[in-house]
C-alpha cells in the first residue's frame, strides 16, 4: 500500500499515513490490522495518534480531513475510488473485489512458489540422482571386500555339516627350511560336534598321535598310541554364538573374537572351518581382493591380508565363506600353507564317530 | 533470569548424565593384568622372563613346547565377577598356547580347555570366552606349554603375556 496523502510538515508518520489511507477506504480497525500485518490494538493506537495530530475527535473527522487534503491536490496514490467516499454500496463492492483480488494474488503467489519448488526439485533430482547412483555404485565396488569379510564372519551360518581332508605344511619360523606336513581329516557337525584326526606326513608317528573328539557336551583329547584320553568340559560359552560379532562394524580392531567353539579345535582346522579371525584384528584397508579361482569345483575369491609382521592369502569359498586354501608369511618367510584336498558340505554323517571308542581309558585332569 | 536458570539446570543434568554413563561403563572393565602374578605349578624347567617391546607388558614369560612333561602356570583370581576373558598375543608368538579354565560357584566346579594360536594375529587380544558363574572368586586360569596336535610342534616358545577381563557382560 502506498501513501495517499501528502504529509504536510511531516505531521504524520509513514505508518500513520498508511493507516489513514485504509481508514478512508472504509476499513475497520481489524481489517486495517490484517491488511498491514499489525495487531488490532496497534492499529487503534495509530488511529488515536492520527486524531491527535490532525486535531479531530472521530473517524468521520479524520476521513473528512483526509478528503480535504485530497481535494487540495495532494493526492498521490491511485486510489481514485476513494473520491466517492463516504461509504456506498459501490464502495463495498469495490472493496470486496479488491480483497478477492488480493486473495487471488496470494493464492497465485503460493501456486508460483509451489510450482517453482517442484521444478527446482525435478532439476535437482535430474542432476543429483544419477550422481548418487554413480556414487553408490563406486561405494559398492569399494565395499566388495567388506561383503567378503562379512561372509567370512558369518561363515558358520552357511552350513551345518562339513567333512573333508586338508594338507597343512608348517615351515620352521626360525628358518633352515624345515617343514612339518600334516594331513587332517575332519568332520564337523554344527555347532558342537567334531572329529579331527591328524597324521604327520613327513614323520609318521611323530606328533600325530592325537585325535580330537567333541560329542557336543564333552571334549576328548585321545592319544592313539597309549589309548588314553583326557576329558574336558565343553565351555558353556561355546554354544552361545551371540558373543560373535556379525558385522564388521561390531569388530574391535585390536580384538579377535574367535568362534567360541573354534578355540577348542586344533589349528589350522579352525581357520578354514571357523575362519573368523581372518576378518578381524585388522583395518579393512589391509585387505585386497586379488582375483577369483576355482578349487575343488567351488568358486573362490582370493583375498590378501597384509599385517604388521607378515601377510596371508586366502581362497574364500563364495557360498560358505570357508577358507579352502591359505598361505601365510611371517617376517618375509613362508610360515604355513593349507590346502583342502577334499570337501563335502552338508552331507549326511555317522554320529558314532563323535563318541570315544570303548578301548580308550581316561587320564587325569591337568 | 529464568532462562539462565533453566539453561544452568539443563547443563547440570546433561553433565550428571554424562558422568553417570562414564562411571557405569568404567565399572564393567576392562581390567588389565600383567604376567607378574603368574604362579609356577609344575613341569620341567622354569619359565623364563623376556623383556622385549613386542610383549604388551614388556616382560613376557615363556617356555618351550613339551610333549612329554608339559609345565603348568597358574593365575589364580580372587576377584569376584570375572566375566569375559581376553589374552594378548605377543608379536613374538610362534606356537599355540593351551589354557585350562576353572570356575567355581557355590562349590560347583566347571573347567574347559581353550587353545589360542599365538602365531597369528600378533598384537591383538584374543577373546577367550566368558563365565556363566558370577561371582566366581575361587577359579583359576592355567596355561600349559603342551604341544598341541595340528599346530607347529617344533619346540617353539609358548608365551604368557598380559590378559584382561570384564566384570559384566
Amino acid at each position: 500500500m502506498t501513501n495517499s496523502f501528502r504529509n504536510n510538515n511531516n505531521m504524520l508518520s509513514k505508518r500513520e499515513i498508511e493507516v489513514l489511507d485504509l481508514l478512508v477506504q472504509g476499513m475497520s480497525n481489524k481489517q486495517i490490522a490484517l491488511q498491514i500485518g499489525i495487531s488490532e490494538k496497534t492499529a487503534e493506537k495509530h488511529i488515536t495518534n492520527i486524531y491527535h495530530k490532525i486535531g479531530v475527535a472521530s473517524r468521520a473527522g479524520a476521513i473528512r480531513w483526509a478528503l480535504e487534503q485530497g481535494n487540495n491536490g495532494s493526492r498521490v496514490s491511485p486510489h481514485e475510488e476513494s473520491r466517492d467516499f463516504p461509504h456506498s454500496k459501490e464502495d463495498e463492492t469495490l472493496l470486496r473485489s479488491r480483497q478477492e483480488r488480493r486473495l487471488l494474488m496470494k493464492k497465485l503467489d503460493w501456486l508460483i512458489s509451489i510450482t517453482a519448488g517442484i521444478l527446482l526439485g525435478i532439476i535437482a533430482l535430474g542432476i543429483g540422482v544419477p550422481r548418487i547412483l554413480t556414487e553408490t555404485q563406486s561405494v559398492r565396488a569399494s565395499s566388495k571386500i567388506d561383503d567378503i569379510l562379512t561372509l567370512v564372519l558369518n561363515s558358520h551360518t552357511k552350513w551345518s555339516t562339513v567333512k573333508g581332508e586338508a594338507e597343512i605344511t608348517w615351515y620352521d619360523p626360525n628358518g633352515g627350511g624345515k617343514t612339518q606336513t600334516y594331513i587332517n581329516q575332519f568332520v564337523i557337525y554344527q555347532p558342537l560336534s567334531a572329529y579331527i584326526d591328524g597324521y604327520n606326513k613327513d614323520k609318521p608317528g611323530f606328533n600325530d598321535n592325537e585325535l580330537w573328539i567333541s560329542n557336543g557336551m564333552k571334549i576328548y583329547d585321545l592319544d592313539k598310541q597309549s589309548k588314553t584320553y583326557t576329558e574336558g568340559s565343553l565351555p558353556k560359552f561355546a554354544s552361545d554364538l551371540s558373543v560373535m560379532p556379525r558385522n564388521l562394524s561390531e569388530v574391535e580392531t585390536d580384538t579377535v573374537y574367535d568362534h567360541p567353539f573354534s578355540l577348542l579345535i586344533p589349528a589350522p582346522v579352525k581357520e578354514y572351518i571357523y575362519p573368523e579371525w581372518f576378518a578381524q584384528g585388522n583395518p579393512t584397508t589391509a585387505y585386497t581382493l586379488t582375483g577369483e579361482d576355482n578349487l575343488l569345483g567351488r568358486n573362490t575369491w582370493i583375498v590378501n591380508l597384509k599385517y604388521k609382521t607378515g601377510q596371508a592369502t586366502a581362497w574364500i569359498d563364495q557360498s560358505t565363506g570357508m577358507i579352502l586354501k591359505y598361505i601365510q608369511e611371517e617376517n618375509g618367510q613362508k610360515f604355513a600353507e593349507v590346502t583342502f584336498t577334499s570337501i563335502e558340505v552338508d552331507a549326511p554323517l555317522d554320529a558314532s564317530i563323535f563318541t570315544v571308542p570303548p578301548d580308550y581309558h581316561p587320564t587325569e585332569q591337568p | 533470569m529464568k532462562t539462565i536458570k533453566r539453561l544452568a539446570v539443563s547443563l547440570l543434568i546433561a553433565c550428571m548424565m554424562t558422568m553417570a554413563t562414564i562411571l557405569i561403563a568404567r565399572a564393567g572393565g576392562p581390567y588389565y593384568i600383567s604376567e607378574n602374578p603368574l604362579t609356577w605349578l609344575s613341569g620341567s624347567g622354569t619359565p623364563t622372563t623376556v623383556s622385549t617391546s613386542s610383549c604388551y607388558g614388556g616382560s613376557c614369560k615363556y617356555m618351550y613346547q613339551d610333549t612329554v612333561n608339559p609345565a603348568a602356570w597358574r593365575w589364580a583370581y580372587t576377584r569376584a565377577n570375572i566375566y569375559n576373558w581376553y589374552i594378548y598375543r605377543p608379536y613374538t608368538g610362534q606356537a599355540a598356547a593351551r589354557y585350562w579354565w576353572l570356575t567355581y560357584q557355590n562349590g560347583v566346579k566347571d573347567s574347559w580347555f581353550v587353545t589360542v594360536d599365538q602365531s597369528v594375529n600378533h598384537g591383538t587380544w584374543a577373546y577367550l570366552g566368558y563365565s556363566d558363574y558370577l561371582p566366581n572368586s575361587q577359579g583359576e586360569l592355567r596355561l600349559s606349554n603342551q604341544c598341541v596336535s595340528g599346530y607347529w610342534c617344533g619346540g617353539l616358545r609358548v608365551y604368557w603375556d598380559d590378559m584382561k577381563y570384564t566384570t559384566s557382560p
